[in-house]
C-alpha cells in the first residue's frame, strides 16, 4: 500500500479554480468558518438535528473520498483501509483518529479533532458548551468503517460521546448501525462540475492575479496535517474540507427551514451569507498578514485595488472558483463575477435549477471584500480579533450585495455587485 | 498586553532596524517582541526586522541549535525545533515571526514566546559578530 501524499491527490479543474481530493470537490477553509457555519446549522435545526445532519453529511461525501482513495492506493484489507482513513484525515487537517472497531461498529478515538480542538482554543475561556462539536468526524468514522469492510454506503452511525469542547480529555465517537439510512444523492465529481462551470473570462488586473494564484497552489500543496493531524498555516488552522459537507449541511437546513418555519428562512440565509464575511475576514485577512505572504507576495499596503486583487487571488487558489473582478470603482462600486463556485455545482447537480440565487459564500465574500478592500488599515497590521470584526461587519455596512447572475438560476456565470450605500 | 521589562535591549542589538514602527503599546518588553496577527490567542509574534543579510544567517544558525528546516518556499523560511517551536523567516525583508507550540497553554504562551526570541537575539548577534 502507497504511502499518501495529498498533492497527489488534488487536482483543480483547468482555468475554473476548483480543486478536487481524489475526484471530490474540496476547497481549503479555516476553523473560524468551520465553526461558524456548524453553529449556524445548530442555531437553525437544534443541535441534536443538526449533529444527525452534519454527520450524515460527513458519511456521504467522506464515503466518496475514501473510496477513491483506498482504490488510488491498492487497499484491500480493512485494516489498511482503516490506516489509510486515519492518514488521509490527518493530512486534511481534521485531527487523529484511532479505529477499535470491527464490522458491527465500535469507537473511534479522536485527538486534536479540528472541530473540538479549534473551538475550545476560540471559545473555551468564554463559553460552556453543552453538546458535542464533531459531526464531521463523526461522519468521517462511520464512513471509514462502511468502506473499510464494504458495507452499504449509510448503514453506520457515529455519534460522538465524548468531546474535548465539553472538557473531555479526547473525544470519543461511538459507531453502530444505522436505523434510517438517507436516500443516496446524486454524486458530484469532476465530470459533474464541468457540466455546470460556464465559460471562464478575465477581469480586471489578471496580470497581477495570475501569478499570484500560480504561487499560492504551488505553496498550498505542500500544506498538510502534522503528526497531530492539525494545520497550522497563515496564522489560522485550515482544512482542506469535502465542498458536500458545507453545500449538504447548508442547503439541506434551507430545505427544512422552507417547510418548517417559512418566516425564517432570511435569518438563515443571512448567516449562512455571513459565513462569507467570516471566511474573508480571518481567513483572507490572516493570509495576506501572514509572513508566508510577505514573503511569496509582499506585504499589503493600503491600495484598494491591489487588496481586491489579493483577495481575489486567494479565493481561487483556495478552490472556491474562477473569481474575476468585473469592474471596480474605489469607494463606489465592486463587481465580482464567476464562472465556477463549488455551491453553484451542488445545487445544481442535486436540486436543478433555483428560484433565487443561493450561492450564499460568494454574496457574503464579495460584500465582505469590499469592506476589507476599503476599511481595513493594512499598513497598521491590525489584529483581525472578533471585536475588529464586529466593529466592521455589525456596526452598519455601507455596503449593499445583490446577485445579479446566477449560474443556479441558469445564467453562464455568477456576478455580485457591490454598491456603496451611506458612509 | 504589556509585558515586563527585559534585560535585552533588542533597539541596541547589532542588525536589528530602527524599532520606530513597532512603538506601539502592543511591544513586549525591550525584545521587539510584538503580538503577531493570528486566530490562535497569544501564540504568534512579530520580531523587530533585521538586515536582510542576518536572515540569511539565521536557517543555519537555528540549525545549529537543533532547529530543522520545514521550508515550503525559499521565500519563506521556518526552522522548527523539537520542542516544536518555530521561526519563520522572510529573507527578502528581514521579518521574523516566531510561533509558540499550539499546545501551550494561553498563560504560558509569551514566556515561551519571548524564551524562543532571547535565544533569537543570541543567534543574531552571533551572526553578526
Amino acid at each position: 500500500m502507497e504511502s499518501l501524499k495529498v498533492n497527489a491527490l488534488r487536482r483543480y479543474l483547468l482555468e475554473q479554480d476548483l480543486m478536487f481530493l481524489a475526484g471530490q470537490p474540496a476547497v481549503y477553509h479555516c476553523h473560524h468558518f468551520n465553526l461558524f457555519l456548524d453553529q449556524t446549522i445548530d442555531d437553525a435545526l437544534g443541535t441534536e438535528e443538526s449533529f444527525r445532519l452534519r454527520m450524515s453529511a460527513a458519511r456521504e461525501f467522506s464515503g466518496h473520498l475514501l473510496s477513491a482513495v483506498c482504490e488510488h492506493a491498492g487497499a484491500r484489507t480493512p485494516p489498511e483501509r482503516l490506516q489509510l482513513a486515519a492518514q488521509l484525515f490527518k493530512l486534511m487537517g481534521h485531527g487523529s483518529l484511532d479505529f477499535d472497531a470491527d464490522l458491527s461498529g465500535g469507537t473511534a478515538h479522536g485527538s486534536h479533532l479540528h472541530y473540538g480542538f479549534a473551538w475550545l482554543e476560540k471559545y473555551g475561556k468564554q463559553v460552556r458548551r453543552r453538546h458535542p462539536a464533531d459531526g464531521f468526524a463523526a461522519g468521517f468514522a462511520a464512513a471509514a468503517l462502511e468502506i473499510a469492510f464494504e458495507l452499504s454506503p449509510g448503514s453506520l452511525r457515529g455519534v460522538e460521546h465524548e468531546c474535548v469542547a465539553l472538557r473531555a480529555p479526547q473525544c470519543r465517537i461511538q459507531l453502530d448501525g444505522e436505523s434510517s439510512p438517507d436516500p443516496a444523492g446524486a454524486v458530484i465529481g469532476e465530470r459533474e462540475s464541468e457540466n455546470v462551470v460556464g465559460p471562464p473570462e478575465d477581469g480586471l488586473f489578471e496580470d497581477s492575479i495570475h501569478p499570484i494564484v500560480l504561487g499560492l497552489k504551488e505553496f498550498t500543496a505542500g500544506v498538510q496535517g502534522d503528526e497531530r493531524g492539525l494545520v497550522q498555516a497563515f496564522g489560522v488552522f485550515v482544512t482542506m474540507h469535502l465542498c458536500g459537507y458545507y453545500n449538504r449541511i447548508s442547503y439541506d437546513a434551507v430545505q427544512t427551514i422552507e417547510t418548517r418555519a417559512p418566516q425564517s428562512v432570511g435569518v438563515l440565509e443571512d448567516l449562512l451569507r455571513e459565513s462569507g464575511h467570516v471566511c474573508v475576514f480571518n481567513t483572507f485577512g490572516g493570509i495576506l498578514l501572514s509572513p508566508e505572504w510577505e514573503g511569496l507576495v509582499g506585504a499589503p499596503t493600503n491600495e484598494p485595488a491591489k487588496i481586491l486583487a489579493w483577495c481575489i487571488a486567494i479565493g481561487r487558489a483556495l478552490g472556491m472558483g474562477h473569481w474575476t473582478i468585473a469592474e471596480f470603482e474605489p469607494e463606489r462600486r465592486l463587481v465580482v463575477r464567476t464562472s465556477s463556485s463549488y455551491e453553484s455545482v451542488y445545487y445544481r447537480t442535486r436540486h436543478g435549477l433555483a428560484s433565487r440565487p443561493v450561492e450564499y459564500l460568494f454574496q457574503g465574500a464579495a460584500l465582505a471584500m469590499a469592506q476589507l478592500v476599503h476599511r481595513v488599515d493594512w499598513e497598521s497590521k491590525p489584529q483581525l480579533t472578533a471585536d475588529y470584526y464586529k466593529r466592521l461587519f455589525k456596526g452598519g455596512v455601507p455596503w449593499r450585495a445583490e446577485q445579479t447572475k446566477s449560474i443556479v438560476r441558469g445564467d453562464a456565470l455568477s456576478e455580485v455587485v457591490v454598491t456603496k450605500v451611506s458612509g | 498586553m504589556k509585558a515586563g521589562a527585559c534585560s535585552d535591549d533588542f533597539a541596541e542589538r547589532p542588525g536589528c532596524a530602527a524599532g520606530a514602527e513597532h512603538a506601539d503599546p502592543m511591544t513586549v518588553g525591550a525584545l521587539g517582541l510584538q503580538l503577531g496577527h493570528s486566530c490562535h490567542r497569544m501564540l504568534v509574534w512579530e520580531c523587530a526586522r533585521v538586515q536582510p543579510a542576518v536572515t540569511l544567517a539565521l536557517p543555519d544558525a537555528l540549525r545549529d541549535v537543533g532547529y530543522c528546516e520545514h521550508c515550503r518556499t525559499p521565500l519563506v523560511r521556518e526552522p522548527v525545533h523539537p520542542r516544536e517551536q518555530s521561526v519563520v523567516i522572510v529573507p527578502r525583508t528581514g521579518g521574523v515571526q516566531i510561533r509558540a507550540p499550539f499546545l501551550t497553554p494561553l498563560a504560558a504562551r509569551e514566556a515561551a514566546a519571548r524564551e524562543v526570541a532571547r535565544e533569537h537575539c543570541a543567534l543574531i548577534r552571533r551572526a553578526r559578530a
